[in-house]
């Protein structure tokens, strides 16, 4: 969706038109869902802080200004609190060594198995820094300038970690092939 | 490995593709939270909040730099006026105050040694300097030694520490607080050489007793509603290098002096020597004379040897009182050049002597100044509002307006 499209859209949600709501829903929660999946671990918890998010976003559709940052950008950014949030009153996630291959099933429904093992496998030699910016940049295919927003850095930084994470998992990557 | 990198990104895009799903239940899921907003009327107007204050942080930037603007071109008339209160117009009024300048080379100049000051005998509004002062004790020596002062040793430890005074009081009586100061001057023993006032400004120029000024200045400073409201310099220079100068035009002319009475004494023996053995030869002559003149003879022969001898001797007897007279004349001559040599130094010697004294005074004397300026409300404000901690004061809440509001936040996170 490009941004003119989403700026229209949230207008008309803003006079609390639901379809307009259900279009920007449609777009956004397989790129949201996928990443708090990917993200907790957990898909009944992932399916919490998803309606949490999109409740707390709508709930503040009117507070949110543009200015040239993406809808979609501000939902990651509102997830991305309400794990911290839930990490803070519930412990730490569950981390991506403990998840087995059940767990991936169960998640990836009509995945190619062998190529999200290949990446998991990956991702499990990444620090968390690394896989979170491989996430956001791959799940939820935000460009550099919004993962710069949703994590409060710089665009030259964002890329500049993005391309490092690249090059580690590059090194894992020959390292497994 | 460009084949690598391609195929890890496109390994990875493919995974981030295959990760986007959508819940279990995804359309229920929506219908909810829908329904949920659509009992809520989640979707509100946004409420009215304190917008654009950092207009205000602009506001308030704008604000202090003109205060800070204002501020600066009052406080720089008041420091341009030739009684300004800023310490910086202090410094230079009284640097020509004590007429302490120095040549570009480094030379101490002319006006040093007070010739200007030399010049007149009153004492005037600007000219009553330090410079002025010690002018007029070692003027006329430097002038006439024909050289300047040079510094005075360093191993030399004595101190004649000439002061100078000047206050500035600002207040809303001017000619009430001119008279005053001029009752406390006398009445601390001093003199007041000049005053003038009108309703905005007075002058008054004194001289103290040294061992008055404590005293003096303590009540002063009563005179003055707040020590805010006056000013003072006190510059202390020691006049050494003048005494110095004193003492060896001192030690130079009882020297010459010395030499001189040393001379004519010599010359007194000479002399006296010298007309004592014209005086014996011209005794010797005449009786010589005598005895010829006495003697008696019939010889023709003998009465003309006796003529040829008295005529002789009558010749050595003029040369004799010939050579008396220019010996007695010159005598009287080198004497009185060696006289008037002798009372030419000892008038030096009780010049210097003067100005030793005067020096010695003036040293035990403050010269000073009293400027008492009439001040507007405006400036009273300036005096106790310090303008550039208010507008640093004011500057500081203006960023911490500006950082806590008006910086743009990435997002509002609800």
């Amino acid at each position: 969706m490009e941004i003119h499209e989403e700026l229209a859209l949230i207008a008309r949600a803003k006079k609390g038109e639901q379809a307009a709501l259900g279009l920007l829903w449609d777009a956004i929660t397989p790129k949201l869902y996928g990443y708090l999946v990917n993200t907790l671990r957990e898909k009944s918890l992932a399916d919490d802080i998803l309606q949490n998010t999109w409740l707390k976003a709508i709930a503040s559709l009117a507070k949110f200004h543009a200015r040239g940052v993406r809808f979609s950008s501000w939902l990651f950014a509102i997830a991305r609190n309400e794990c911290r949030q839930h990490w803070r009153q519930n412990g730490r996630e569950r981390s991506i060594e403990e998840t087995n291959e059940e767990n991936f099933q169960t998640v990836s429904v009509g995945g190619d198995l062998s190529e999200k093992f290949l990446v998991e496998k990956i991702l499990k030699m990444l620090p968390e820094e690394d896989r979170e910016l491989l996430r956001l940049r791959y799940i939820a295919d935000l460009p550099f300038k919004e993962i710069a927003r949703v994590l409060e850095i710089s665009v030259i930084t964002a890329r500049v970690r993005v391309h490092r994470s690249l090059a580690r998992a590059r090194t894992g990557f020959n390292t497994i092939v | 490995m460009t084949q690598v990198s391609y195929n890890l990104k496109d390994l990875l895009h493919h995974w981030g593709q295959k990760e986007r799903i959508l819940p279990i239940g995804n359309e229920a899921m929506k219908a909810r939270i829908f329904a949920a907003l659509r009992t809520q009327n989640t979707v509100q107007p946004e409420r009215r909040r304190f917008r654009y204050p950092w207009r205000i942080a602009f506001v308030c930037g704008g604000l202090s730099i003109l205060f800070f603007v204002t501020q600066g071109f009052y406080l720089n008339r008041l420091t341009s006026a030739d009684h300004g209160l800023n310490p910086a117009g202090y410094g230079y009024d009284a640097a020509s105050k004590v007429g302490y300048q120095r040549s570009s080379s480094g030379e101490i100049s002319a006006n040093d040694l007070g010739v200007v000051y030399g010049a007149y005998t009153g004492l005037s509004a600007r000219e009553v300097t330090a410079g002025g002062i010690v002018g007029e004790i070692v003027g006329g020596a430097a002038k006439s030694i024909g050289r300047y002062f040079t510094q005075a040793s360093p191993f030399d430890t004595r101190e004649y520490l000439k002061t100078d005074y000047h206050a500035e009081i600002k207040t809303r009586q001017v000619q009430k607080k001119a008279t005053r100061a001029q009752t406390i001057v006398r009445g601390h023993g001093g003199r007041v050489d000049n005053s003038s006032s009108d309703s905005k400004y007075a002058r008054i120029e004194f001289v103290l007793p040294k061992s008055e000024m404590e005293s003096f200045k303590d009540e002063l400073k009563e005179l003055a509603a707040s020590p805010r409201f006056m000013a003072e310099i006190i510059n202390s220079r020691n006049l050494l290098p003048e005494k110095t100068v004193i003492e060896q035009n001192t030690a130079s002319s009882q020297s010459a002096l010395a030499d001189s009475q040393k001379q004519r004494q010599d010359l007194v023996v000479s002399h006296n020597t010298k007309v004592a053995s014209l005086k014996q030869q011209l005794s010797y002559t005449a009786n010589s004379i005598n005895k010829l003149k006495k003697e008696f003879t019939t010889s023709t022969e003998r009465q003309q040897e006796i003529a040829v001898a008295v005529s002789n001797l009558s010749t050595e007897q003029r040369r004799l009182n010939q050579l008396l007279a220019n010996e007695n004349a010159q005598y009287q001559k080198k004497r009185n050049e060696i006289d008037a040599r002798i009372k030419n130094e000892q008038e030096q010697l009780v010049f210097l002597d003067q100005q030793d004294r005067q020096l010695i005074n003036n040293v035990e004397t403050v010269q000073g100044s009293i400027s008492i300026e009439w001040i507007s409300g405006w400036g009273v404000l300036a005096l106790y509002v310090p303008y550039y901690r208010t507008f640093i004061f004011i500057a500081i809440i203006a960023l911490i307006i500006y950082l806590l509001y008006g910086r743009r936040r990435r997002f509002e996170l609800v």
